[in-house]
């Protein structure tokens, strides 16, 4: 009877893990969406708009580019290169106090949440997208789909944000002129259009094998 | 539809109507509404279209499922911490405790959906409607963590959108929810053109 019971209809031949293409996309949203909102609670509208963006970006250039076909590992240089500027940016900014600056200069235009301070902007920003992006970088060696959507994220990202550091002056006549993380500014968004420029390029650039 | 059939529509119905009322008279109408209507009344309207008379092959239908249960499981450990049980008598009329939630969210649902697994296995009707009860409460109850819940909060007891517990897991179920329906659907128009 117990044996009728737990008997079941399986059996043990081989069987991939193999969800289709379009769960990546479904994952990739759900976590870039909770991400979002997040980051709207915790550090107010301006970083949600900016990692929305970045995120809108990243994700019409990955279907366009490396969605179907995975992105060449050789972009993985210039990928980490990349990490390490937004790192040496982080630590520009918090030598600075930008988060604090942020919300004190940009009241109207930023409103940026009380409960976070530069320590959890650091911790936020810096070191879990660091951990993040090195995961990533992992899963781009091995060509997998959500490897070619962080390569787009990290240089959307280092566009968009640096951009801010000199349009957010722009618009507010209360805040300071140079915001910290201005100077490795440019460095970053050099960086990301070296990425996006190897990636247009990758399919002439191929390496031939010997 | 075979007797056999039938007899396991009104068992899913019993336990649909039976579960959204319990919920109803001890949660409130809002927990009755997402769990009830969205995430049984739909399942059940979806087991009957796709895998009543021909249960999903358990060799696609099992990866997706088992994976969908133990996110719900972190799902659900999120939502304890943070005492959502609480939290939602505190949206609503009722007067939900954190006692009442592991009870029933917490011991429960997974036993009805962890028991569900066997009968995937052996492809049993019974396995086709907590398959679709689960991926059904997937895709229509768990965004409602980030665009009801949080909202309503906002509105009854003042300040902007913010937390919710379980607002940081909701959508991952959803993921592999999305690849179990597809699975069901997918065996369901094969089933039908043979």
């Amino acid at each position: 009877m117990i044996n009728k019971i737990l008997n079941s209809n399986l059996d043990d031949s081989y069987i991939p893990f193999d969800p289709p293409k379009w769960v990546n996309v479904v994952a990739i949203l759900s976590v870039v969406i909770t991400i979002m909102l997040a980051i709207l609670i915790y550090f107010g509208v301006l970083l949600a708009i900016l990692t929305s963006l970045t995120a809108a970006i990243a994700m019409l250039a990955w279907l366009r580019k490396g969605y179907t076909t995975p992105l060449s590992r050789r972009i993985l240089p210039v990928y980490i290169l990349a990490i390490i500027i937004n790192l040496v940016q982080g630590a520009e900014q918090h030598a600075g106090h930008y988060f604090t600056l942020l919300g004190t200069s940009f009241p109207n235009i930023v409103q940026v949440n009380s409960v976070s301070s530069d320590m959890q902007f650091a911790a936020v920003f810096s070191f879990a997208t660091a951990a993040i992006y090195l995961f990533g970088a992992t899963a781009i060696f091995y060509q997998t789909k959500i490897g070619s959507f962080l390569v787009w994220w990290i240089f959307s990202w280092s566009v968009i944000f640096p951009a801010s550091h000199f349009l957010l002056p722009l618009i507010s006549e209360s805040g300071p002129a140079l915001l910290p993380g201005i100077i490795t500014a440019p460095f970053s968004i050099f960086i990301a259009a070296t990425g996006i420029w190897h990636i247009q390029n990758q399919d002439k650039t191929q390496m031939v094998p010997a | 539809m075979t007797n056999r059939e039938k007899l396991y529509v009104l068992v899913a119905a019993v336990i649909s109507v039976g579960f959204t009322t319990h919920l109803f008279h001890s949660a409130d109408p809002l927990p009755a509404l997402v769990i009830g209507l969205c995430a049984l009344g739909a399942g059940m309207v979806f087991w009957i279209k796709t895998s009543l008379k021909h249960p999903t092959d358990p060799n696609l239908l099992l990866p997706p499922y088992l994976l969908t249960a133990a996110v719900l499981m972190l799902h659900i450990i999120e939502e304890y911490i943070f005492d959502f049980g609480t939290m939602i008598g505190g949206l609503s009329q009722g007067n939900w405790t954190t006692e009442q939630f592991v009870l029933s969210i917490g011991y429960g649902f997974p036993l009805v959906w962890i028991f569900g697994a066997i009968a995937i296995a052996k492809r049993n009707h019974f396995g086709g409607f907590v398959s679709c009860f689960i991926f059904a409460g997937m895709l229509l109850g768990e965004p409602t963590h980030l665009l009801v819940f949080p909202i309503r909060e906002a509105i009854l007891h003042g300040g902007g959108y913010d937390y919710f517990p379980g607002m940081w897991t909701a959508l991952a179920p959803l993921v592999s929810g999305l690849w179990g329906i597809s699975v069901i659907i997918k065996d369901a128009k094969q089933y039908a053109t043979t």
